[in-house]
Order: structure tokens, then sequence, then C-alpha cells
């Protein structure tokens, strides 16, 4: 699954370049982001490319989550269509959904100045 | 197994069948265990009784009045045949669950249960049984045995120490036939027996053959070489045994029939064989057709035969058949005739063609091509009429073998057609007729409130007392002035004309008659894919799903809403290639129909059987990554549904209901 990587301040930002990830690409998915994610407190998710998430993709990020403890992981960019999906299966629920990459990074910074990291 | 499971149950289903023929004045009553409802009522009243078993849990009661004892061996008979009847059914059902995994069982039983030659003669049926289950692996070794009283005899064996006949308590067939279950050794240290032909074998596998609920053989396979013998080496030694239990319960049967002098008896035992094997359900659920059928025996047994087969992709198909020749062996070759119909109409089409399947002509090729040496070798022949419907198209196309020309009602001229391949320039041979011979299929279009009319020659050559036959014109009359009658009432006023017409000279062949009528409406319009399980298919599948919705009239659906189906056909798409394939690959059908009311999505997959609809609701705590799926396409539709037909393929519908009008954008 093609996607870039970058860190800024201790946040891992990991921006997907794909139209979709689906029940074809989540397992490829998830084992890349179990090696990128390993040990790391605080990451974001930037959707904004993707038009399309089906179950197993929301199950590859639902791992991610796992992963991370819990807490850490943001989501970012989702459009009307993946945020269906991710309501659909109380998903927003679990994790923080912001707008964009750069309010999702300005959230971390002010949970971290209130001491709220996870 | 107490008697409330028994009422209602597959078994007397099959009794009350075969019960249903036999003549009102039969002086045998037949009634369940528990006493307080008759299967047949007595009509004189009854005072012998005989309990019977047919296996240990059937307990039936059968009565007769004094001096008709020799009834009661016939009744028993029948309960003996109802209880193989169920076991048959469900063998049938086990192999359709089969039909993924073991394609191997399913030839076999085809190869043997379809040649009509072994079905008369049981050594080379159990021969050939044998060689299926040594051919599952080089080097296989084995043997069938029969029990005789108290000795173990090898009817078959392909063996380089041939089996000599034994005790019936020794070794592993002992074994097996104590326990009247399979057994499956791989690692063989001695300890069962010490049989001389399994001296130097490494692992053994042994089934054993269960006939009117005793066992009364045994399948054994063996191996010199070390090895592991596995679930689906079982499956296959089972499904064989249960084959080679039915061949030697029919010759029972037949003998029986023969030896015991009585002609009566040979009819009844030939009319429940036509009952139970020659005639069909009548299917009740075909989408756009109507169906009416109506098999009245004669006094004697024929060889007519139908049978119906749905493909799961909006065709349906008949086939309508007449075995020259009466009595057991016509209803034998007619029941083996239909039984490689079905093989090949439930087939896939020739080379990586998996939906729809091989067209009429083809199948009626692959048909004769593994009967007619036979029939030749028997000297029978069968006429045959295969017609398929394609309700979506508006077309039926047949293939004649021989047999009565078909007739068509067509509704907007109000004019009957009589289907004749003579008149368009063909002939086309009865099967068993000549080993060359090609089938041609021809094409008529239908349209709404149209109706088909097959039938056997007994329709047509009824005769009048004074010697007239009552003829196609007066058959093509009779469906003209019913016309507008629902199919079945249709195909039983005809048949009350003919016998009406026959009246005392009475009627002498059977009577067998099918009616086909289109419904009024046209059906739904539609749009098909079929992508194989590899990278990029779900995709093509979300596209597709795009296209269909651009393709309603007045686009009732949104931009929003389509994205929901996007994701609800990904998710039963992806359903399909993880369960139904296992991953592995495999072909995906879908189909798209949609009318005024409703958007219908259709996936056929020809993979294992797999219900997603009776998935169990997900977790939303995040602790399990899967299982959403089914709940998502819940969600998103109104209504989804997994079917399969017997040896069909797995069908998920996925219906949304299309928004009001005002609604609409």
């Amino acid at each position: 699954v093609k996607h870039v990587s970058e860190t800024v301040g201790s946040t891992h930002v990991v921006t997907l370049l794909d139209e979709a990830l689906d029940a074809q690409d989540a397992k490829e998915f998830r084992r890349q982001m179990e090696r990128e994610l390993a040990g790391k407190e605080c990451a974001v998710l930037d959707l904004a490319q993707v038009r399309f998430v089906d179950s197993s993709g929301l199950g590859a990020i639902l791992a991610c989550l796992r992963l991370m403890g819990g807490g850490g992981l943001r989501l970012c960019g989702l459009s009307p269509e993946v945020r269906k999906a991710v309501e659909l299966v109380r998903m927003d629920r679990l994790l923080d959904v912001h707008a964009n990459r750069e309010e999702a990074l300005a959230a971390i910074r002010s949970d971290a100045a209130l001491g709220l990291e996870a | 197994v107490s008697t409330l499971a028994l009422r209602d149950s597959p078994f007397q289903r099959a009794l009350q069948t075969l019960l249903s023929p036999l003549p009102p004045h039969l002086p045998l009553g037949v009634r369940l265990r528990d006493g307080d409802g008759w299967l047949r009522q007595p009509p004189h009243g009854a005072d012998q009784n005989r309990m019977c078993s047919g296996n240990g849990s059937l307990g039936v009661t059968l009565c007769v009045p004094a001096g008709e004892e020799a009834l009661l061996d016939f009744g028993e008979a029948l309960v003996a045949a109802a209880s193989r009847i169920c076991d048959l059914e469900e063998q049938r059902e086990g192999l359709c669950e089969e039909l993924g995994t073991a394609y191997e069982s399913l030839s076999a039983v085809f190869d043997i249960g379809g040649d009509p030659a072994l079905l008369l003669a049981p050594a080379r049926a159990l021969a050939k049984v044998l060689d299926h289950a040594v051919a599952f692996e080089p080097g296989l070794e084995g043997a069938v045995w029969l029990a005789r009283g108290e000795a173990l005899e090898p009817a078959q064996w392909r063996a380089a120490e041939p089996p000599v006949a034994r005790d019936a308590g020794f070794g592993i067939v002992g074994r097996i036939l104590r326990e009247r279950r399979g057994v499956i050794v791989n690692a063989r240290g001695g300890g069962w027996g010490d049989e001389p032909e399994l001296r130097g074998a490494r692992r053994v596998a042994a089934a054993p053959l269960i006939a009117r609920g005793e066992a009364v053989g045994a399948l054994v396979v063996w191996h010199a070489e070390p090895g592991s013998f596995d679930s689906r080496l079982m499956g296959l030694l089972t499904t064989l045994c249960s084959q080679a239990a039915l061949i030697l319960e029919q010759e029972r049967l037949r003998q029986e029939a023969v030896a015991g002098e009585k002609l009566r008896r040979e009819i009844e035992i030939g009319g429940n064989i036509q009952q139970v094997l020659l005639l069909g359900r009548t299917p009740a659920d075909v989408t756009g057709l109507e169906i009416g059928t109506l098999a009245r025996a004669s006094r004697q047994v024929d060889g007519d035969f139908f049978g119906f087969f749905h493909h799961g992709n909006g065709t349906f198909d008949i086939v309508l058949g007449d075995v020259m020749g009466k009595g057991i062996p016509a209803a034998l070759v007619g029941a083996a005739v239909k039984s490689q119909f079905q093989r090949f109409a439930s087939t896939t089409g020739p080379a990586g063609r998996k939906f729809p399947c091989a067209e009429p002509a083809e199948i009626v090729a692959a048909v004769h091509e593994q009967v007619s040496a036979t029939l030749i070798e028997l000297g029978r022949f069968v006429t045959a009429i295969y017609a398929r419907f394609d309700v979506a198209k508006g077309m039926m196309t047949y293939v004649d073998c021989g047999h009565t020309d078909a007739l068509h009602h067509r509704s907007d001229v109000d004019k009957v057609d009589l289907l004749s391949v003579k008149a368009a320039g063909r002939t086309n041979l009865p099967l068993g007729f000549a080993r060359e011979t090609r089938y041609e299929q021809v094409n008529v279009p239908f349209g709404p409130k149209d109706t088909f009319l097959f039938y056997s020659d007994g329709l047509t050559e009824a005769r009048a007392p004074g010697g007239t036959f009552f003829g196609v014109d007066a058959v093509a009359t009779a469906l003209a002035r019913g016309r507008d009658l629902r199919a079945q009432l249709l195909v039983d006023r005809i048949c009350g004309e003919v016998e009406r017409f026959s009246a005392s000279a009475g009627i002498h062949d059977d009577l067998t008659c099918i009616a086909v009528k289109i419904a009024g409406t046209p059906p739904p319009a539609r749009l098909c894919l079929e992508v194989e399980n590899e990278r990029g298919s779900l995709a093509r599948v979300r596209r597709f799903v795009t296209d269909v919705c651009a393709q309603i009239p007045g686009t009732p659906f949104g931009d929003e809403q389509v994205a929901e189906f996007h994701l609800a056909l990904t998710e039963a798409a992806s359903n399909v290639f993880d369960h139904a394939y296992g991953g592995g690959p495999g072909t995906l059908r879908i189909e798209a129909l949609w009318g005024p009311e409703e958007l219908r999505f259709r996936l056929l997959d020809r993979g294992k059987p797999f219900n997603p609809v009776a998935a169990k609701p997900p977790r939303f705590d995040g602790s399990v990554d899967g299982g959403f799926g089914v709940y998502i396409i819940r969600q998103i539709m109104d209504l989804f549904d997994y079917t399969r037909g017997e040896g069909g393929p797995n069908v998920l519908e996925l219906v949304k209901r299309l928004p009001k009008k005002d609604g609409a954008r």
C-alpha cells in the first residue's frame, strides 16, 4: 500500500496515497504499519487521498490502534464516504477524528501541553 | 428418536410418496408407532399386525386382514425403501456440501449411478466402486467385502494378495461391521488382526456398507507405503459405500419383484421408482415463470421422466424424456438417463466458462456421449426434449431428441405454434439410436403471457374406443382454450380431456405433461459483471455499482447512497473471495436487476457453501478487527439473503428499495 511517513515533533504521520483501502490491501497495510508504528507513542493517519475504505481496511486501522495501546492514534482527512464507513462500525467512538493533518497535530500539541499525552 | 420426531419426518413423507400410488382397494394399513394416525387406512379393517423397524428408529405398524399375510412382506419392502430414500436424500444433500471440495466423490457417484448397465449388473457396479476408491492415490490396494450370514466374502478386490473368505467378526472389517462406522489407521503397528492381504500395509482405511440400517459389507483400501489417509478419503469411501448399498438394494428389490412372480408388485415398485427418481418436484419459485406438471402413471410403468434445473443466473432448464419400453428396466434406464442430464446440467460450461453453464446442445451432446453406447447395447432408446428459459432475454432454447413436438401459445396473436425441428429441416435422433449424431438447438423468442406445453406421446396417442388418436391438433386446441388458466390447472384440464376422449378404451401409456407460463410483466432490466479473485477486482466491483446506479431511470440514488452501495458490495464480494473460495482462485458473478420498485444485486459463486447471513453480530469495543462486513451490509441494504440450490451456486442477494418519487432527485 503506497504511503509516505514523516515525523513531526514526536508524532509519526502516515499519509496514504492509494484511492482505496479494501480487503485486497488490508493485510499488507497492517504489516507495514506493524513495522512502522512499533514503539511509537503518537501517530496520525492522514486519509485525505482515500476515497474508499471497507471493513477490512477499518479492521487494519483498529489493529494499529491496539498496537499503540488504545490511545495515541488519530485519523484525519476523512472523505464523506470514508467517514460514513467509520461511523457505521462506530469507530469514531474509539479514536479521535480530525478535519485535516494540521488540526490533528494541533490537538496533539495542546493535549501534550495539558499533560494528557497517552 | 421419539415418535414425535417421526411425525412429518422425511421418512414419513417418503413413505407417503410410496403409498400414494397403491390401488385404493389394496387391504394394507400403515400406522405410525404412536398409533394416533394412519398413514394409510386399511379399507376393510385389519386383524393382523406387524411391527417393522426400517432402521431401528422407524417404528411403523403394518395392518392387513387375515389371509393377506403376504402383503406384510410387501409393506415391509416399502418401509425399507422409504428408509433408503431418506438415507439417499441425506446423502445427496451431503454431496452438494462436498461439491466444492471433493469433486472425485461427485464424479464417481455420477459415473456409477448414471450408467444404466451398471444398475442391472451389481458385480460390475461394485467393481467400478472399488476402481474409484483405489484411484484416489497411486499404489492403493482395496477390496469390497460382503457379509453372508456368519461369513465375510470378498466381492471384488484389487490386491497383490487376494483376500479370502473368513469369519464375519474377523479383523478390521469385522470391527467396522460391529461399530458401523469408518476407520483410518495411519501408523499401523499390528493388533488389528492378521488378515493376510493387509500384512504389508502401513495404513488402512475402511468404511461400512450400510443397507436398510444394517452393515452388510465394507470397502477397505490400504497402502504399502507409509503416509497419511485423511477425511477426504473417508468422505469418498463413505459416498462410494452409499452408492454400492443403493446398487445392492436396487438389485434386491428387483429380484424380489421378479422372484415374487407377482406382476402387481413389480408395478408398485416401478411406480415407486417413477415417483421418486423419474419425476422431479415442480418448482414454485422461478422468477418470471409459472410451472404446472402432471404425470399420470399407466397400469404398467413407463419410462417417462422429467427434471428441472436452476442455474441461479436467471435461466431455468426443463428436461422431459420417454424411454421406449415398459416395466422396471425402462424405469431404471429413465432414472439413469435423467441423472446424466442432472449431472451435465449442473456442471460448468466448457473451458473456463463458469456462467452461464453449458448450452443446451452441449448438455444433450454430453449426455448422448455418456449413455448412447450403453443404450444401444441394451437395445433401448430414449426420446427427450431439453429446453432452457431465459426470462431476461425472452428466449426459449431447446434441443429435441426425437421427442413429441412442443407447443407454444403466443399470447400477442393468440395462436399456437408447433415447435417442430423437422419442419426446420433438421432431424434430431433419440438418444441411443446412433453413436454418431449431432444435436442442434433452436431459439424461440417469447413474450409476456405466452405458454409452452411439453408432453409425452401418451397424450397424443391416446385412443378413442373407435381407434382414432387424440392427436396433436386436439392438444393445441385444448392449449388455446386454456390459455388464461394457471399452469397447473391447464395441464389438469388437458389431461382430463384426454381421459374423457379415451373413455372406456383406457389409457395405456403414461400421461406426462408440463406447462410453462411466462409472467405477464416484462422482466427487470439487468447488468452483469464477472470478476476473478485477484488484485483490483474489488475496485471493478465498485465501478460496476457506479455504472448500474447511473443506468437506473431517473437516477434515484445520490452520490452518498452510491458510496454506501460501494461499501456493501465490496463487503459481500470479499466475503465470497475469502470464505466461499477460501482466498483461492474463483469467479464471482454479480447481476444487478432493477425495476420501478427495487434495485437487486445477486452475487453468484461456485465456491463451497458459505452463509454470511448467519454471521454473529460484531463487537464495537475495538477488541476485534473483523466481523463488521455483514453488519455494514445490513445497515445499508433493505434485504440481505443467502440461498443455495441443490448442487447450485451460492447466491447472495442484496436489495434496496427505490426511494419514493417525491424523495427522488
